[in-house]
């Protein structure tokens, strides 16, 4: 089995991979992405002043 | 006193507990008030025990 | 002379540090003129394999923005160091952890509990968090440490000039650029792209010296657009700030947010920052001074927007 991985995936915001495995015969057996990245705005938005939020999440992605 | 009172807060929310910062002034004629206050400061430290990180939620964020 | 090669990483970042690259606009194509880019995920397709083959210090200069998060960030931080002859941290996050960095006041478990199981567009019945090593049929995947703090691009490797902002102004890139190109580089560990001055110093609003009875939260007030902000009772950073982003928040009647982080001597700017505020509060006793304070809803997320994992405390506990 060949296994193909694409790292970065690059020209889009945040980091991603894929992983791709092909069979003896080189056709795609199954194919994976990940997202390596995680940052936890989710988590420390939290007991923020309403007004901080905005300022803080347009930096989820500045692209 | 008011930078006292600031950073105070500020430690609060960073999970430095209350009891492991105090202001005081003594002067230096006071031998007596110094070594009170030192006896009791780190009685009281002692009992707070090691400032462990990580131990509870941070209470910073929160309010 | 050959070309300058220069590359730009993000760590954890947002990216907007790498469109303020692209926001020199036309002035790209000068900058295409004395250098070749050999990686930049955002806007060309190189791999980590092609920075890998590169021989050590092939790169002249590497702008790496965003913050180090988990074992990737550290992994490419070092990888890239190896390869770059000049290294910049580029933009609040490097240097600081910037907005990434407010994760220092939560814990790694609770934030991994709130994304993973405790999110309302999440569905995980199964509880199943991201594992670094994880088998599927066809062989073993592999994901990042995701890691207890965030960390500032220095705690990893050896850094060679620092350059500031959230995001750092086109203006600056421009001029750091043309810097970088001449070969007259300043001395190892400065900061480049911005003044040592504070905000302050620079700022046109007028002082007056007026202490500050209340605090005020943005929509509680119509501000003067011509007097300090501070003065007025809003908590802008600009007194320990570095000068060098055009005061552009200041400029649009907002208080500065502390973007451009210390001047040059301050190890720490929201110690900084307390000292600054305590001197300008007018109250007569304890009490009302706490009143005062009181009306600043959330000082630690304030004073340590962009800089906690850069502080001396690191984190919250
Ligand atoms: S505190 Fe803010 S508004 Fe006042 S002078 Fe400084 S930068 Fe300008
Ligand atoms: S005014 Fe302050 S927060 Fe705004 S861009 Fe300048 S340094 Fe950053």
């Amino acid at each position: 089995m060949k296994r193909v991985t694409i790292d970065p995936i690059t020209r889009l915001e945040g980091h991603g991979r894929i992983e791709i495995f092909l069979d003896d015969a080189g056709a795609v057996e199954n194919c994976y992405f990940q997202i390596p990245e995680l940052r936890g705005f989710e988590k420390f938005c939290e007991g923020r002043p309403a007004e901080e939020v905005p300022q803080i999440v347009s930096r989820i992605c500045g692209v | 006193m008011r930078r006292y009172q600031l950073m105070k807060k500020v430690l609060e929310q960073l999970g430095v507990e209350d009891g492991r910062v105090r202001l005081e002034w003594i002067s230096s004629a006071e031998g007596t008030k110094f070594a009170k206050v030192m006896t009791e400061f780190t009685e009281q430290v002692r009992q707070l025990g090691p400032f462990k990180r990580d131990q509870k939620a941070a209470a910073g964020g929160e309010g | 002379m050959s070309k300058l090669k220069l590359a730009s990483y993000w760590a954890a970042a947002c990216g907007g540090c790498d469109v303020a690259i692209l926001d020199i606009n036309e002035k790209i194509l000068d900058l295409a003129e004395v250098a070749d880019i050999v990686f930049w995920p955002v806007a060309l397709d190189f791999k980590y394999a092609d920075v890998e083959a590169y021989a050590d210090g092939y790169i002249d200069v590497c702008l790496f923005n965003g913050a180090i998060r988990n074992s990737e960030g550290e992994h490419v931080a070092k990888l890239l160091r190896q390869k770059s002859k000049v290294l910049v941290a580029f933009g609040s996050c490097a240097i600081w952890g910037g907005i990434p960095g407010l994760a220092n006041f939560k814990r790694r478990d609770d934030i991994l509990n709130r994304v993973y199981i405790e999110s309302d567009s999440t569905q995980n019945p199964e509880r199943i968090y991201p594992q670094t090593k994880y088998r599927v049929p066809e062989g073993e995947l592999e994901l990042p440490e995701f890691y207890k703090d965030v960390k500032c691009l220095a705690d990893v490797v050896d850094v060679d000039y620092f350059m500031p902002g959230c995001p750092p102004t086109a203006a600056q890139i421009w001029a750091v650029i043309q810097v970088i190109a001449s070969g007259n580089l300043p001395p190892k560990g400065a900061f480049i792209g911005c003044s040592n001055k504070t905000l302050c110093d620079e700022c046109e609003r007028e002082k007056t010296g007026k202490k500050v009875k209340k605090f005020y939260r943005p929509y509680e007030i119509i501000v003067d657009p011509k007097k300090c902000l501070l003065e007025q009772g809003l908590t802008c950073m600009g007194p320990v700030t570095r000068a060098g982003c055009g005061n552009q928040c200041t400029s649009a009647n907002q208080p500065c947010r502390g973007c451009y982080g210390p001047v040059d001597g301050v190890i720490d700017q929201g110690a900084k920052y307390i000292s600054a505020l305590a001197s300008v509060v007018d109250a007569g006793t304890p009490e009302e001074a706490d009143r005062i304070i009181s009306g600043i809803v959330d000082p630690a997320g304030t004073f340590y927007r962009y800089g906690l994992p850069g502080s001396l405390l690191r984190r919250a506990k």
